[in-house]
């Protein structure tokens, strides 16, 4: 349910484009949303719309419930024998809960034999190097024990506000959502959306104060030399690589708003419902968001704050009949998790589904247990969206636009899509090629917008 | 700078073309132009591919369209002139 929109959108005084600050210019009612320019966001053949492209039955909807997910994002912070320890303990959540404790357990110990087996293969892509790199990048987080806003909490830092007993800023919603923007980007983020709390996209039993009801929604990308070496060691020390960049996005910017002299708070709720309400993609067929701009490419997270920010409209670039006919991430899992249907079913394929939308449901047990027992994270479907390609040559840009325009073409899309080699890696050879690779910070060698 | 030469080139064979054949019926122009713009892409492709370590789709590009571009520019010289 998008809010009512506003008649008009406010207009921005030009003196904010030199960087001074501009008086209010906000004619509009308080509580009325102000939404920001979609043309400026994405290029021509993105348009906005007022509701998301996918379908949605109110009367089936219900608020989720994060104990039902397959993905358990609990026990995730324990390791080695406390982790065991937690998995008995919570029988009841994540993957245990639909396989019995005892195969989780035994999924999980086929993953440790599998990282041993290829480490003493010394298998490209899976290598002592490999894998050393990724539990690396994941280190701070799970050396610490919890997030780092967490840390900063319980850390003799003090936001610029306490500091200094500064008022906290003003400034017009739309000057906001420009600051937020800007302050994220530089922290990391590649796109950055904003919404308003929708209740029905909250977790069962969470609820906010009325006036914390702006979502922050950030857009975190892989590397694509990451993304195409999915499902093995390097791609997913890369996913940590990545992780690590969001929790340092997330601890700054919440600090950040907290500076400003405003409240914040994670968002306690699925974040993919409200970066489709962020307008940053539409829900594709391996129930993911896709980006027009970095198709499946990253991580989502979002935050709720009172700061007043302008909105964004959801967005339509053709996704819905494209993901019909394309299938590549359902042909590339390697389990068969994801639908191969046409057209997407109001029915959920299980209790980890949420009714009430019209999508290509997948099976999240089969999906897990995969990742569970391979222990690399897996995203093959994610690596084979063809939508989740870099920025070096107009031939992606050229190829999006009648993808789009033309969705009926998606067929010889995806054609040539594979004739050109797209999507991961196979070749262990070229896998291992990473290490050869001249790659800049963070390897993000693709600037998109 | 790669834009800059490829135009160069490009006016360069127009003008040639001209100089041959001022009496050339206009869709051997629109072929002409179409040629110059398919292996101009085709240039944009195969450098941004390889910039993407994208090998294959540096040749399958530079094939299917500088190979369709060269295709055209034979058929305008060689039943043009």
């Amino acid at each position: 349910m998008t809010p009512e929109l506003s008649i008009e959108e406010t207009t921005v005084n030009d003196a904010d484009d030199t960087g001074l600050p501009s008086e209010p210019v906000d004619e509009t009612p308080v509580s009325a949303p102000v939404y920001r320019d979609q043309r400026k966001r994405y290029p021509w053949w993105v348009k906005g719309v007022n509701e998301p492209t996918t379908a949605t039955d109110w009367e089936r909807h219900r608020r989720m419930n994060p104990e039902r997910l397959v993905l358990d994002l609990v026990s995730r912070f324990y390791h080695g024998k406390d982790r065991a320890e937690v998995v008995r303990k919570r029988a009841n959540l994540g993957l245990p809960q639909y396989i019995g404790v005892d195969k989780t357990a035994a999924l999980a110990k086929k993953g440790l034999a599998r990282k041993k087996r290829w480490l003493e293969e010394n298998s490209p892509g899976f290598r002592h190097e490999d894998w050393a790199l990724g539990h690396a990048a994941e280190s701070v987080q799970y050396n610490l024990g919890f997030d780092f806003y967490e840390f900063t909490a319980k850390s003799a830092f003090v936001n610029v506000c306490e500091r200094f007993g500064l008022e906290p800023w003003k400034g017009s919603k739309l000057e906001a959502s420009r600051k937020i923007e800007k302050a994220a980007i530089a922290l990391g983020a590649s796109q950055v959306g904003f919404a308003q709390i929708d209740p029905m996209y909250l977790y069962e039993g969470a609820s906010y104060p009325p006036e914390m009801k702006y979502v922050i929604v950030t857009y975190i990308r892989w590397t694509h030399e990451g993304d195409r070496r999915r499902d093995t060691a390097l791609g997913w020390a890369d996913n940590r690589i990545c992780s690590s960049r969001q929790d340092f996005l997330n601890s700054a910017l919440r600090n950040f708003i907290r500076g400003l002299g405003y409240r914040e708070s994670v968002l306690r709720g699925p974040f993919i419902p409200y970066a489709v309400n962020a307008g940053m993609g539409e829900l594709g067929r391996a129930n993911r968001l896709v980006s027009p701009v970095h198709g499946m490419g990253g991580r989502i997270t979002a935050l709720v704050t009172d700061l007043p920010l302008a909105i964004d409209k959801p967005i339509d670039f053709g996704l819905q009949k494209f993901c019909g006919s394309c299938r590549k991430c359902a042909k590339a899992c390697p389990v068969d998790a994801l639908s191969m249907e046409k057209e997407p079913s109001w029915e959920p394929k299980g209790a980890w589904n949420n009714p009430g939308k019209r999508a290509y449901f997948e099976d999240s047990v089969k999906c897990i247990s995969y990742m569970a027992s391979r222990g690399t994270g897996c995203s093959l479907c994610l690596a084979a969206c063809p939508w989740t390609k870099q920025s070096k040559t107009s031939l992606h840009y050229v190829a999006k636009a009648l993808a789009a325009k033309l969705p009926s073409m998606a067929r010889a899309m995806v054609f040539l899509d594979d004739l050109f080699g797209y999507g991961p890696i196979s070749d262990p050879e070229l896998i291992e090629k990473w290490w050869d690779l001249d790659l800049p910070e963070y390897g993000l060698d693709s600037h998109h917008r | 700078m790669r834009n800059y030469v490829l135009g160069v080139l490009s006016g360069g064979a127009g003008a040639a073309l001209y100089a041959l054949a001022p009496a050339l019926a206009w869709y051997y122009w629109i072929l002409f132009v179409s040629s110059c713009l398919l292996i101009a892409f085709s240039f944009d492709v195969i450098i941004g591919s390889l910039q993407e370590h994208q090998k294959r789709a540096a040749w399958m590009g530079g094939l299917l369209f500088g190979g369709s571009g060269v295709v055209l520019q034979a058929l305008v010289w060689g039943l043009g002139i």
